[in-house]
């Protein structure tokens, strides 16, 4: 049972009394709200996402207003994850991408079954690319136009490399939109859906795109690395694929990684058991259609490997 | 005349390029960029501890020098970084 066959008010009874479990990806979650704009996002975006029954849940968060009187002069949200708050307080009308920002904080800071790379992952044809990328490369932008075109989302933020065997495990999430790359994909792929577009946090405006059903539906199929690419946008250059040694590309990858130092040798095998696996590349694009064509011949030749 | 071996607990997990190699120091916990020459002469210590003469020797049949001064100091620079880097020990030879 999907959460979308849940009545609209057993939803929301569910979501303020004993919360809803739901399955994303590797991990059962348990929401517990009774903020109506978490609520109607979580129910636009989440309805894909498979019901799990409790009690068990590897992280029972709660979005909710502070029990101070702030809630009444300046109404603030605050994230609770298994009874402890680890963010500040934000304004209220930033409660979806709090409760966002802090499932991605409970597994990218919680667990250690995997080796976390702060990357978007995509397959196609049975091979994943890995998009290691600081904010601002437009990792997320590239990311949503590739799962418009039939590439499958792993995930738009956390790329887990499993360390018994290098393969990637899906975390199909809602992918983070901010700024300028908002209307963009908007009107790129028109029949998207999107939450509403939430201004003034710490990363600007920000919205998020609904994952697609197939990708939440092929959440438990892991997939083959093949490629590491790490993407960036230039207004106006003309694409380029230039490759990146594996040596470099492994440290550039590590960089990005939440868990790589804790992890000590099992962290380096895990990676380098992806890196082996992998082309690198450094892409530079300014149109999405081009980089979308590139990812596309790339992936066409996956099967010659 | 003192030799050199690898420190006990490494066993040299890397991912070799081209040019150089990547390689997990099992002893510092850190990930280290290594120049193939560098490599090569960990992975001749790999094998068993040995002195100054013989692993210049082995890097002057595997690379070419301008003369045998610079070998040695080439050998000694490597041997400097290896060890400052807690990868090797020195050791009675």
């Amino acid at each position: 049972m999907t959460i979308s066959e849940l009545p609209a008010a057993t939803l929301r009874q569910r979501l303020s009394s004993e919360g809803i479990y739901f399955r994303t990806g590797a991990f059962t979650a348990c929401l517990t709200t009774g903020l109506e704009r978490v609520a109607s996002s979580f129910a636009l975006l989440y309805a894909d996402y498979p019901l799990s029954e409790g009690p068990y849940a590897d992280f029972h968060v709660e979005v909710a207003p502070p029990r101070t009187l702030r809630r009444w002069l300046r109404p603030q949200v605050r994230f609770i994850a298994d009874g402890t708050s680890p963010f500040a307080e934000l304004p209220h009308d930033q409660a979806f991408p709090v409760f966002e920002w802090g499932l991605n904080w409970c597994v990218s800071s919680n667990t250690n079954c995997y080796l976390i790379i702060h990357a978007a992952v995509i397959e196609k044809n049975g091979h994943a690319a890995i998009m290691p990328a600081p904010p601002g490369s437009g990792k997320s932008t590239l990311c949503a136009a590739l799962i418009h075109n039939g590439w499958r989302l792993l995930s738009d933020e956390l790329t887990l490399i499993r360390r018994s065997d290098a393969r990637l495990v899906p975390l199909p999430r809602p992918v983070s939109l901010k700024n300028a790359s908002i209307p963009l994909m908007k009107a790129y792929a028109p029949d998207a859906i999107f939450s509403p577009s939430v201004s003034d946090t710490v990363k600007g405006t920000v919205a998020h795109m609904k994952a697609p059903a197939a990708s939440v539906a092929r959440a438990d199929e892991t997939a083959l690395p093949g490629w590491i690419v790490f993407p960036r946008y230039e207004a106006g250059a003309p694409l380029t694929l230039t490759p990146v040694p594996r040596t470099r590309a492994f440290m550039r990858v590590a960089d990005n990684a939440f868990n790589y130092a804790q992890l000590g040798a099992e962290g380096f095998n895990a990676l380098a058991g992806v890196v082996r696996q992998s082309d690198c590349y450094d892409l530079h694009y300014s149109s999405l259609d081009e980089a979308v064509a590139a990812f596309d011949r790339l992936a066409s030749e996956a099967g010659q490997r | 005349m003192p030799g050199w071996q690898l420190r006990p607990a490494q066993k040299l997990r890397m991912v070799d390029g081209e040019t150089e190699s990547v390689v997990y120091n099992d002893c510092s916990g850190e990930t280290h960029v290594l120049s193939a020459i560098a490599m090569r002469l960990l992975q001749h210590l790999q094998r068993g501890r040995a002195n100054f003469s013989s692993m210049s020797t082995f890097l002057g049949e595997e690379w070419e020098f301008e003369s045998e001064e610079d070998l040695r100091q080439i050998t000694r620079d490597l041997l400097a970084e290896l060890d400052a880097l807690s990868l090797i020990e020195a050791c009675p030879s």
